[in-house]
């Protein structure tokens, strides 16, 4: 069984997510873009929990790398799958945003590459951990690394290179109505994060569990 | 002549020769240069607010396959998570019994 704690994390998360449209409606729309804006209040958070899973599961790989506790690689392939599951929130909401704000689904540029790049490398990383059979796990630790390596690039790339996608003022910048908004979907998605996150760690554990009862039965 | 004028003579035939050679090229590339003015040319800019309907891309339906895919996304995980989670402990009750019979 769970801890009452994800059960709580989790209602709390579904019904700001339920209310969330409402203070969205609320908020004034910016002056350039007008109502496809709005697409800002799921897009931006989804895209900092893909980063914090993704930095989950490369600090959690260093550790297992290190120390070689189950636990730690338990930890590194539930963010695996939260950042492959917050990358397809962030690559489709983007492109829905762009087609009507630039005129076009996808830019090849600094962003945009690097963000897809992110997704197929923890892609990847479930392939491996799924496909690649026994001893894969430190394998898979060192596919994470490269991944967190990238997280860098891709929030500076838009400072750094010349890209049509928004810098990365864009959240400091918002006036007041439109900060609220976007900081209760932070926290919808800070507290599912951490639900999910939970829930998956949990199941790893119980499967390990399950197999190390069949094999003691087996042998 | 000097060498440098037969050099200069050579370069202007090859110069002439590449020019010929690849109209369909410099067609594509630039635009027709005496293309009629129009009147959005002409004021450079058309407030979105001012263009025909025909020409406007409604936001709504984007927004709200945004929103629909990121709630979709994340129900599915949350009941796929659900349903591996029941199936992993019901597996797990089974063979804690079964190694207890034993």
């Amino acid at each position: 069984m769970l801890t009452r704690s994800v059960p709580a994390m989790l209602m709390a998360a579904l019904a700001m997510f339920a209310v969330a449209p409402y203070f969205i409606a609320q908020a004034p729309y910016e002056s350039t873009m007008g109502l496809v804006q709005k697409i800002f209040y799921f897009h931006v958070p989804a895209a900092i929990m893909m980063f914090l899973a993704t930095f989950t599961c490369g600090i959690a790989s260093v550790a297992y790398l290190v120390r070689g506790k189950a636990g730690s690689d338990r930890l590194a392939e539930a963010a695996a799958e939260l950042t492959v599951l917050f990358g397809i929130i962030v690559l489709i909401s983007g492109p829905l945003w762009a087609r009507k704000a630039w005129g076009v689904w996808w830019q090849w540029d600094a962003r945009l590459t690097s963000t897809l790049v992110l997704w197929l490398l923890f892609s990847a990383y479930l392939l491996l951990r799924r496909f690649g059979g026994p001893g894969t796990e430190k394998l898979a630790a060192g596919v994470a690394l490269f991944g967190m390596a990238n997280v860098p690039f891709i929030y500076w790339s838009v400072n750094v290179w010349r890209t049509m996608h928004p810098k990365t003022t864009v959240v400091p910048s918002l006036v007041p109505e439109m900060r609220f908004p976007f900081y209760w979907c932070m926290v919808a998605f800070l507290l599912l994060f951490m639900a999910l996150i939970k829930t998956r760690v949990r199941l790893a554990e119980q499967q390990d569990s399950l197999d190390l009862l069949l094999a003691e039965a087996e042998g | 002549m000097s060498i440098v004028n037969r050099f200069a003579r050579i370069i202007a035939l090859v110069l002439i020769l590449l020019g010929n050679g690849a109209p369909p090229v410099v067609a594509q590339g630039t635009p027709p240069a005496q293309a009629p003015p129009t009147s959005a040319a002409q004021d450079e800019y058309v407030p979105i607010d001012q263009l025909p309907e025909n020409e406007k891309l409604p936001a709504a339906p984007f927004l709200i396959a945004a929103y629909a895919v990121a709630w979709g996304a994340i129900l599915i995980y949350l009941l796929m998570l659900w349903r591996r989670l029941g199936r992993v402990e019901a597996d797990l009750r089974d063979a804690r019994r079964s190694a207890a019979g034993r």
